[in-house]
């Protein structure tokens, strides 16, 4: 029997599989599914009730649902990512797992696509409803939504890989998921609006690059704007190739750095 | 070659070391106490086995298989339990054999009946289907020696297995351990509690600074030293006098009187000795009730040996 174990990719589904239940068993899934489905009656109900027709160009309607995207990937993985290495050393689990004949590599994989698939699947969903409800209020489906949808996925992955990294090397969960939110729903708008200020592309910046998820069906282009005293800003918006560069670079290296930083982690 | 076999295993912290180059060859089917004071290496040598830390250098081969060049290899015939291992809450024990099961290649039906087996085994049959988060520390130990052996391990390694457990729990759990002799399974088992080891145990290997001090079979250990520890109760009220009385005594080493009725007496000598000691102790007129010297052989080398290389 010992001499029979499986492949590292059999032991990955393994433990995708289990990491799914840990999400599906918990309270953090309905906080996500409770929070999109507050914005999307709030995005459907708020023109109405204050008196505005909803857009009927399928465009125009889609881009409010859109609009949220970015902020509820960020949520969904500080949720779903930031507590996945760390809960193994911080609850001891470690000490039931560790021991066991699986790389930490295969954890680290299958750890990392439970969270992808949770926060994707959760998208999809989100986009889903956000299409059926443009079919029945405006009778179309916005074609650049797919493109959107795939930006997500991409900014599912470069979040992730960051959520990843800081859960490697904090000794707390709930700190991790603090610095994980706070630096990609604060600190990164930040460093992204002072660099604006002084007239620098931020296209490098993740949360930047998220903004593409909404742009590539809004497609507004990068402004110039008076500040006043002969002073100017420049409002960039990303190009999207540049930006789904910038989410797989982000993704490829934050997870290559929390593996080492796992793999290197002593119990 | 040796279920368990340490080469030069090293494990430093800066300029400390918590284990210098250690060598231990661990005998097929013995059930090895592995003892040393706080501090001595004890866990660090047991976490290099399991995988949760790593070694700075030198060798640990588990069934022939270097845990410190190919984890995943030499872990394939270990089970273990390392200090009281927390459970995923969400789970219960049932699922989370089949999650542990699956990881080493069981096929499901056998997780199954093996993974019921066990939990017979450690009375937790009827808390199979509940989740873990709710159970007491003693269940989970349960649960982890069940889990230990779900892939039948041809080694079983385990870290203070009774630690923390009420004494019904520990009687209960060194019975499981001791159950294990009929098997195809060499045990090896960090404890601070010698007469666990004594009682569980054929052989012992005590360290200390990182370094083997001995290792050789409890029995050939414990006849090298005469010295015994007798626990004495007597119907009789005890004073100063009665003691010097008693420390006076032919064999004897030393007395210390622990309450109004009970006197501890370390004494040389055998069995006989020790039947000689009790008429002696009721000619002085102390009506001893009761006399007990258990574990003491193990416990008096263990402090002598610890003494030498200090």
């Amino acid at each position: 029997m010992s001499n029979n174990l499986p492949s590292d990719f059999a032991q990955m589904l393994t433990v995708t599989r289990y990491e799914m239940y840990k999400f599906l068993r918990g309270k953090k899934i309905y906080v996500m599914l409770g929070l999109m489905a507050l914005l999307i009656i709030l995005t459907t109900a708020i023109p109405p009730l204050m008196g505005f027709d909803l857009p009927s160009d399928s465009k125009d309607f889609i881009s409010g649902y859109v609009s949220w995207v970015s902020t509820l990937i960020i949520i969904a993985v500080t949720l779903f990512s930031a507590g996945a290495l760390v809960s193994e050393f911080e609850e001891r689990t470690g000490f039931l797992v560790f021991p066991r004949p699986v790389k930490r590599s295969t954890l680290f994989a299958g750890k990392y696509l439970a969270s992808f698939l949770v926060c994707a699947a959760l998208m999809v969903l989100y986009y889903l409803v956000s299409c059926i409800l443009s079919l029945v209020f405006t009778g179309s489906v916005y074609f650049e939504t797919i493109y959107s949808l795939g930006l997500a996925m991409l900014f599912i992955i470069g979040t992730s890989g960051f959520a990843f990294f800081l859960s490697a090397v904090m000794q707390k969960g709930s700190t991790a998921a603090i610095l994980v939110f706070a630096t990609l729903f604060l600190i990164m708008s930040m460093l992204e609006g002072i660099m604006m200020v002084v007239n620098s592309d931020p296209f490098f910046i993740l949360s930047h690059a998220g903004i593409s998820i909404s742009n590539v069906i809004d497609q507004a282009t990068t402004t110039v704007i008076p500040i006043g005293e002969g002073m100017t800003m420049t409002n960039y918006f990303p190009k999207t190739d540049v930006a789904a560069a910038v989410m797989v670079v982000w993704g490829v290296v934050c997870s290559a750095l929390a593996l080492v930083f796992f793999y290197r982690r002593e119990l | 070659m040796n279920p368990i076999e340490l080469e030069g295993l090293t494990k430093s912290y800066g300029s400390f070391k918590a284990i210098d180059t250690l060598d231990l060859k661990v005998k097929a089917n013995s059930f090895t106490g592995f003892l040393g004071p706080n501090g001595a290496g004890k866990s660090t040598t047991i976490k290099i086995l399991t995988n949760l830390i790593r070694a700075s250098s030198g060798s640990a081969y588990l069934d022939g298989v270097d845990i410190t060049k190919d984890p995943k290899a030499a872990l394939a015939s270990v089970g273990s339990v390392v200090e009281t291992p927390e459970f995923y809450p969400f789970l219960t024990p049932r699922e989370t054999m089949d999650y542990l099961g699956s990881i080493n290649g069981m096929s499901r039906e056998a997780i199954h009946s093996k993974g019921d087996e066990l939990l017979h085994m450690v009375k937790m049959e009827e808390w199979a289907d509940k989740k873990i988060g709710k159970f007491s520390k003693g269940m989970r130990q349960r649960v982890a020696l069940a889990q230990s052996l779900l892939s039948d391990p041809k080694i079983l390694i385990l870290d203070e297995p009774t630690s923390g457990l009420d004494p019904r729990g520990m009687v209960e759990m060194r019975e499981i351990v001791k159950s294990l002799r009929d098997r195809d399974i060499t045990v090896f088992m960090s404890s601070h509690m010698l007469n666990e080891v004594e009682e569980i145990c054929d052989r012992v290997a005590l360290i200390e600074y990182g370094k083997l001090l001995i290792h050789d079979d409890v029995s050939i250990l414990t006849k090298g030293t005469d010295l015994r520890r007798l626990d004495v109760r007597t119907v009789k009220d005890l004073n100063k006098g009665v003691l010097d009385q008693v420390t006076a005594l032919p064999l004897v080493e030393s007395a210390r009187l622990q309450s109004e009725r009970s006197l501890s007496i370390d004494m040389r000598g055998d069995e006989s000795d020790q039947a000689e000691m009790l008429e002696k102790l009721n000619r002085l007129g102390l009506k001893v009730y009761s006399l007990s010297a258990e574990g003491h052989s193990l416990e008096s080398l263990y402090m002598d040996l610890v003494k030498e290389s200090r």
